[in-house]
């Protein structure tokens, strides 16, 4: 016998439509910033990095709660999962999402972890874009003494950072190659004593490299940095030395060094000048043909004679944006026809927007990576807080000069008044223009290089060549992640497969 | 260059709050001298290009900029307001250090159907 009240429970006619949970107010918002871009989209990024791509009008009605449950389902759903929205005003999940955020600081874990020795200021070379270098001078005033050397190793070792990078560079550093073996050996067995992980790397033009030096690298896991701006017409032009054979010479450097330490162990830097900015596809075919992985196109350095002219930084830095893309398109280009050949800022990026992990790249920190990712120790037992801090310094700018390894300890740089001094400039979560930016998660705050371009730490976002870069490629890379096989390509660089 | 016509007026209601309203015109700065001048139920603000005569179709298109860009401040506001006080929670159990894991308490007082500390001590 069916009973009237389980007939009604078997009807097959619609339900009144009040029945339907439209989710209209029951959802709470999470921390998140949005950004318009191409194509009539919205960029949704929340404060631990997760993003989502939307229809232009989601944010509206997301936030005035004219988004709907059922009728707009799918990116409900999606903002749901993504951690933009709660169902609750306390997210159940709130636990997790810390742990997210904290992960992305993870950076901070570590503390400064890459110790720059300058080993010596001489140099063969009299390139027009570095502001450093003393042609062949006078090498005891203008390489590092023993005494700062021994007590620069006692200031790194202090660091609690269990894994340790000690970076030799110049001028030429390998013109002080007997420096080098010295600060080495000592370093390998005081860092044993302390249970420490050393990497070394010396950069250099490779011209003053010796089979002697090789062998060195090979005994002590040495890695190689060296310089190649492109093919000979654009190096030799960037890069003078009597000669006028740079180029060959560090052709020559780096294929012996890849014999004798492998080629993971040799690496090339490309610093871009005016002149390259018209060569973006002859360069990436030149990194490509002589076999690199990958190519690093690092922007013009505003520390050189630009440095204080705001409008030329502007437009060279629109400049760099077009070669860029014309570079970076070009390896797409090579990756789409089956090589696995990446570049490095972009995938140093989009590390940052596709993974939860932090990326040890100083110049996109938040706080900045000067002093907590790495110190300076110049030739001269000088301690300023970033690389490009001792160049200011050889402009007679010594504003981010901490102290002297003669007169300073370990507590008085890295917890010192001058220290924290910069500490308001450090956070982007707290810049004017940064603070509600969408990629302010994944960006940085660079203050040297606002306080070089604009004299002022904080600087000013809108005519800024650091925001006005990274903002020009985060859109340029999320505009080329709508193609799906260029996101199969970006989740390539990031893993380093090759799929 | 003719003052007078070298630069725009944009009214601005009040229903923006002035952190809008700077936030947005913040933008503007690198390429315009930008004044805010008190209005009756809101702003006005003045808009001249940095030392360049404007062009007639850039007054337009600065109009539906800064007016678009309002909206979006506003709703930046909104977001902000609405989510200061779980932002806070969020950062602050990321940076804690103390364990704040809670043994549930229920009226079933042993879950797995025995005491396993009962256990071990009947077994000692």
């Amino acid at each position: 016998m069916i009973l009237n009240s389980d007939k009604e429970r078997f009807t097959r006619k619609f339900k009144d439509f009040s029945d339907f949970d439209t989710g209209n107010e029951l959802y709470h918002l999470l921390p998140f910033r949005f950004r318009r871009i191409a194509n009539n989209r919205e960029l949704l990024v929340n404060d631990w990095g997760d993003y989502l791509l939307v229809d232009n009008g989601v944010v509206d009605k997301l936030v005035n709660r004219r988004l709907s449950k059922v009728l707009d389902a799918e990116v409900y759903h999606d903002l749901l999962a993504n951690f933009f929205i709660s169902e609750k005003p306390v997210p159940s999940l709130i636990d997790l999402i810390s742990t997210r955020y904290r992960t992305k600081k993870s950076f901070l874990d570590s503390f400064t972890s890459l110790h720059i020795f300058v080993i010596s200021l001489r140099c063969d070379h009299s390139c027009h874009y570095c502001q450093v270098s003393r042609v062949s001078a006078d090498k005891h005033l203008y390489d590092m003494n023993e005494q700062h050397i021994i007590k620069g190793i006692e200031m790194m070792l202090m660091s609690p950072a269990q894994h340790l990078t000690m970076e030799f560079q110049g001028g030429e550093s390998l013109l002080a190659f007997e420096k080098i073996k010295f600060a080495v050996q000592l370093a390998k067995q005081r860092a044993e004593d302390k249970n420490k992980i050393l990497t070394f790397v010396i950069c250099s033009n490779l011209v003053p490299l010796t089979e002697e030096i090789l062998e060195f690298c090979k005994e002590y896991n040495i890695l190689i940095s060296t310089s190649l701006d492109g093919p000979s017409y654009v190096h030799n032009k960037n890069r003078h030395r009597p000669g006028k054979n740079s180029y060959e010479l560090a052709l020559s450097g780096i294929f012996r060094a890849r014999e004798v330490l492998g080629e993971d162990a040799v690496s090339a830097l490309l610093t871009t000048s005016s002149l390259s900015l018209q060569y973006p596809v002859e360069i990436v075919d030149e990194y490509f043909n002589l076999g690199f992985k990958s190519i690093f196109l690092r922007p013009i350095s505003p520390y050189g004679f630009a440095v204080k002219n705001n409008t030329k930084n502007y437009y060279e830095s629109e400049a760099f944006v077009e070669f860029y893309k014309k570079a970076l398109n070009r390896i797409i280009e090579y990756n789409l026809n089956g090589h696995f050949f990446r570049e490095d800022y972009a995938t140093i990026l989009l590390k940052k927007m596709v993974t939860p992990f932090p990326v040890g790249y100083v110049d996109l920190q938040s706080p900045a990576g000067m002093i907590s990712s790495v110190i300076v120790f110049n030739y001269n037992g000088e301690i300023y807080a970033s690389d490009e801090s001792r160049m200011l310094a050889e402009m007679n700018d010594y504003t981010f000069r901490l102290g002297s390894l003669d007169t300073h300890e370990y507590n008085d740089i890295f917890y010192g008044s001058q220290s924290k001094a910069y500490s308001e400039a450090l956070l982007n979560e707290s810049l004017p223009g940064c603070s509600d930016c969408a990629y302010q998660p994944y960006c940085g705050a660079d203050p040297v290089l606002h306080h070089a371009t604009q004299g002022d730490m904080i600087g000013h976002r809108p005519t800024s060549v650091f925001c006005h870069r990274n903002m020009a490629l985060f859109d340029y890379l999320f505009d080329l992640m709508q193609d799906k096989r260029m996101e199969r390509i970006f989740r390539n660089w990031i893993t380093g497969t090759h799929a | 260059m003719d003052v007078y016509n070298n630069c725009i007026e944009i009214f601005v209601p009040s229903q923006y709050n002035m952190q809008v309203v700077h936030k947005c015109l913040y933008w503007f700065t690198g390429k315009y001298d930008i004044e805010i001048i008190d209005a009756v139920n809101g702003i006005n603000v003045k808009i001249s290009p940095l030392n360049v005569p404007f062009k007639e179709d850039e007054k337009n298109e600065i109009r539906i900029r800064i007016n678009k860009s309002l909206i979006d401040y506003y709703l930046r506001e909104q977001i902000q307001k609405e989510t200061k006080t779980i932002r806070e929670l969020i950062i602050a159990k990321a940076f804690s250090h103390f364990d704040d894991e809670i043994i549930p308490e229920s009226l079933v007082s042993d879950p797995i159907g025995f005491d396993p500390h009962k256990l071990s001590n009947d077994t000692k």
